[in-house]
């Protein structure tokens, strides 16, 4: 009698495991959090909280596009996209390039202009704009240092903080 | 002067003295045949002058000045308004007022109106005149002066009607050069080159007005470069051209009438006996030449507001000050030229021409400064800007009288003694 | 003098490269020539409303690519968009010491305020070129509308004739006084193929840089896709003859500070009727006004000199 009781009980924490499997992905390494660096330059890195993110919005496809292969949030992409399958690639960077603007990229993306994606944006705005528009949305922080502080050629660039102009003033207009 | 001729003065009028028949001296013609201490005295006497001195005292320093600072320093620097009092008075107010030399010169060489023709100097004197310190304040107002010549010899920018402006300018300045020349070379005794110059009048006349109706046209081209800064009522983007000439026309004619009602009021004792006994005949035939031009001008303003359709546009504030400008320098003056022609009035022939002048210059700082940016804000000009306005003004007084003083403009001169 | 053909003129600066092109493929179209596209590699950047935040980098990033002087405030200072001028008639515009700005907009539309970037439109065939009588703007072949400061005379018909009001001047400079405003960052970037600073620096990418054929297809394609997000038109495709800096907006242009009654010809067009006629009038005002000669003096020409003439009286 106690060892039917022992396989009941190990047989609940298996199905419990493989119930709570989708809370980490498909290969189980969804990451807790992300640290965004690759543009890091005016602004440092920003560490980005995944997790609290996913207790949030748990459809991925909100912010990963239809790359999970588990349905479309977006009523354009689901034109085309509603019964697309997952693909390998699933980081922003992969799709999203660093500099958009190069003449070879503005080449590759006119070599076909049937095809949809010609307005895709670079990587960095491709975050921010993501990022934002929910943040917007759910009003969460959109300050600029409230998701990455500046560094210090930020702040010569923006002659900011200790870099700021002395005296201050009117400007935008003659003398 | 009334002074001396009160005295029984005679002031230079001939190549030789008529007492002992000596040559004059470039000397003594300049101070008009007084002696240093005589002329000085006149020159006292008279308080126009002390007017004169206080306006040249400020005004000339600060000319000056805006050399040192750049037009900023004059100049309250807008960029949605970079043209000002300098442009819109002294090149777009004067230049029609100094169309004068080519419509005497038309009516007299080409049309035969040799009625005219003792105010014929007087007039081309008058447009030489205009056009020089048009070009003065042009050389206070362009941000590089010394590039002056670059649109004629450096680099040129052919599509631009400013393009076709500077040359016309330059080329009709010289064309008026020419033709004052003449009384020039009389009165500095050069009679070969006075020939040599009389011999292509023709020549100098045509192209006189061909050049003259092209740039009084292009000047008011120039703001269909920016049609929706100019107030609707003024603006015409196919008709503007012809609404700057023919306002140039009874410009010039007016301005000619109001110099020598000036000259008849201040300087007779210059004038010749012919120029006297005809003034007034003359004024009330160019009082319907006036008229005639402002007819024509309020016709084709009429049909600029029908064209585009802006009868709307009146019952606006900017229609009322529209309408008044109308009235005080088109309607008014048509009626009062009309009085004074059926009743020969000289006196009121000469105050609406006047009137007309004064608003003439109203239209054209309405179309270049006033009603220019409408939907913005009103600019109004700096102080010193104001100031040296005020002051080439005054200079181009002051010149003018000192060549009507002299030159052989307003009297004729005698090459041999009289009888 | 001022007999010089406008169209040869016209031809020469703002058609250098087309119209070889044009000649080559086709030899009617370069001489009917009466519309100019934009030279057909012309580069543009689409400007989209909906996407500014207002953050001002591209100020900075213009600001420290071409060395311009230290601003009066920090450009993360949102207080200058409270900043107005002339009794508040007017917020902030381009200056000589600011080749871009970007103003903000209290809107009737849901979305809250507008950000609006101003700087040069670079257009087509601009007014500031056609207006300039010493060719001191030039139309490069990859879309810059850029100035030379060295034949300048400083005429400022410029920025008399700019629809947009762009260009502003040095006054306070007396010996080198000069026109300021945006140039494409032509000099270290667009002429090597890079987006000119703002764009780069733009963390939404509310500027999009392409060229400027395929902009006006991709500017259209967002309308398509997003009909409630874009008010249906894309300022600048035509207007004035068509610009290489074109807008997208939220709410309509009218309600951002933008003339919504330009002309959809080029600025230039305006000049041509009187244009045409002066070779006209140079050619036909002679003989017409010889013939009023020979009319008034009865066909004899000019009256004989009388004897009246150096006696007077």
């Amino acid at each position: 009698m106690k060892s039917r009781k022992r396989w009941v009980l190990a047989g609940m924490v298996v199905a419990l495991f493989f119930l709570t499997a989708p809370v980490f992905g498909a290969s189980g390494d969804i990451p807790a959090t992300v640290l965004i660096d690759s543009l890091s330059q005016l602004y440092n890195g920003v560490d980005f909280d995944h997790e609290q993110h996913l207790d949030i919005e748990d459809d991925c496809s909100v912010c990963h596009h239809h790359v999970f292969g588990n349905g479309v949030a977006d009523k354009q992409c689901a034109r085309c996209h509603s019964d697309s399958e997952g693909i390998s690639s699933v980081a922003c960077n992969d799709c999203h390039v660093k500099e958009p603007f190069t003449v070879g990229h503005i080449r590759e993306m006119e070599a076909n202009l049937n095809r949809y994606h010609i307005d895709m944006t670079g990587l960095k705005a491709a975050y921010h704009l993501r990022c934002l528009n929910c943040h917007v949305k759910m009003e969460a922080p959109t300050g600029c240092a409230d998701c990455h502080e500046r560094t210090d050629a930020g702040d010569r660039f923006y002659h900011s903080d200790k870099y700021a102009p002395v005296g201050g003033g009117v400007e935008g207009h003659h003398e | 002067m009334k002074h001396f001729i009160k005295k029984g003065f005679k002031p230079i009028d001939s190549l030789n003295s008529p007492d002992d028949n000596h040559r004059w001296t470039m000397k003594q013609k300049l101070l008009l045949g007084l002696s240093p201490g005589e002329y000085f005295q006149q020159f006292r006497r008279n308080p126009f002058n002390w007017l004169l001195l206080l306006i040249f005292a400020v005004g000339l320093p600060i000319i000056v000045y805006r050399y040192f600072t750049g037009l900023g320093g004059v100049l309250h620097g807008s960029y949605d308004y970079p043209w000002g009092l300098f442009l819109g008075f002294g090149l777009f107010g004067m230049v029609p007022l100094s169309a004068s030399g080519f419509l005497l010169g038309t009516a007299v060489e080409l049309f035969g109106q040799t009625k005219f023709k003792p105010i014929l100097k007087l007039a081309l004197l008058n447009g030489l005149l205009g056009y020089f310190f048009a070009v003065v304040f042009l050389l206070v107002d362009l941000g590089c002066p010394w590039r002056l010549y670059y649109p004629m010899f450096v680099s040129w920018g052919t599509a631009a009607v400013l393009f076709l402006v500077g040359w016309h300018v330059a080329t009709y300045l010289s064309v008026q050069i020419l033709e004052v020349s003449e009384a020039f070379f009389e009165w500095v005794n050069w009679p070969n080159a006075k020939k040599y110059i009389h011999s292509g009048t023709i020549g100098l006349t045509v192209a006189g007005i061909i050049l003259s109706t092209l740039h009084q046209g292009a000047l008011g081209t120039l703001l269909t470069y920016a049609p929706g800064k100019v107030h609707p009522l003024w603006y015409s983007q196919e008709f503007m051209w012809i609404f700057y000439l023919c306002s140039s026309v009874f410009a010039g004619i007016c301005m000619v009438m109001s110099v020598s009602t000036i000259v008849v009021k201040t300087m007779a004792w210059r004038c010749s006996r012919e120029f006297l006994d005809n003034i007034d005949s003359i004024t009330i035939g160019l009082a319907k030449g006036a008229t005639m031009a402002l007819v024509t001008y309020l016709v084709i303003k009429l049909v600029g507001i029908t064209h585009d359709n802006e009868w709307s546009y009146l019952a606006t504030g900017w229609g009322k000050w529209f309408m008044l400008e109308i009235f005080l320098g088109v309607v008014l003056p048509i009626i009062l030229f009309c009085i004074a022609i059926r009743k020969n009035s000289v006196g009121l022939a000469r105050f609406t021409a006047f009137l007309t002048v004064f608003c003439l210059i109203l239209n054209r700082l309405n179309t270049a400064l006033i009603s220019f940016n409408w939907n913005l804000y009103q600019e109004i000009p700096h102080p010193l800007e104001t100031l040296i306005s005020i002051t080439i003004f005054f200079l181009f007084i002051t010149v003018y009288r000192f060549i009507l003083y002299r030159l052989p403009i307003l009297y004729s001169w005698k090459t041999e003694p009289e009888k | 003098m001022s007999g010089i053909s406008r169209r040869k003129f016209l031809k020469s600066t703002v058609v250098a490269g087309g119209s070889a092109a044009a000649a080559m493929s086709s030899t009617k179209s370069a001489f009917a020539m009466k519309e100019f596209d934009g030279y057909p590699d012309s580069m543009g950047v689409l400007v989209d409303f909906t996407r500014c935040i207002g953050c001002r980098t591209c100020e900075a990033a213009c600001n420290k690519e071409h060395g311009l002087p230290e601003p009066e405030l920090p450009f993360d200072d949102f207080s200058v968009f409270d900043q107005t001028f002339h009794e508040g008639k007017q917020k902030r515009r381009t200056t000589d010491k600011a080749y871009t700005v970007v103003n903000r907009y209290e809107t009737k539309g849901p979305g809250g305020p507008v950000y609006r970037k101003i700087q040069c439109n670079h257009c087509n065939e601009p007014a500031c070129l056609t207006s300039c009588f010493v060719n001191a703007y030039k139309k490069t072949k990859e879309g810059a509308v850029i100035y030379n400061p060295d034949v300048c005379v400083g005429c400022r018909m410029c920025m008399v004739a700019c629809p947009f009001s762009i260009p502003a001047y040095t006054y306070n400079s007396a010996l080198h006084p000069e026109i300021i405003k945006c140039n494409f960052c032509y000099d270290n970037r667009l002429k090597k193929g890079k987006p000119p600073a703002c764009v780069e620096a733009c963390p939404q990418e509310a500027l999009t840089f392409g060229h400027r054929k395929t902009l006006v297809k991709t500017a259209h394609e967002r309308i398509r896709s997003n009909p409630d997000k874009y008010v249906d038109h894309v300022y600048g495709e035509k207007e004035v003859g068509g610009t290489s800096w074109m807008y997208l907006s939220g709410v309509s242009f009218d309600q951002v500070g933008f003339d919504t009654t330009l002309q959809h010809h080029p600025i230039l067009d305006n000049t041509k009727s009187f244009l045409s006629l002066v070779p006209m009038v140079l050619g036909i005002w002679p003989a017409l006004f010889m013939g009023f000669h020979l009319l008034a003096t009865g066909g004899k020409g000019k009256k004989s000199e009388s004897k009246e003439e150096g006696h007077g009286e």
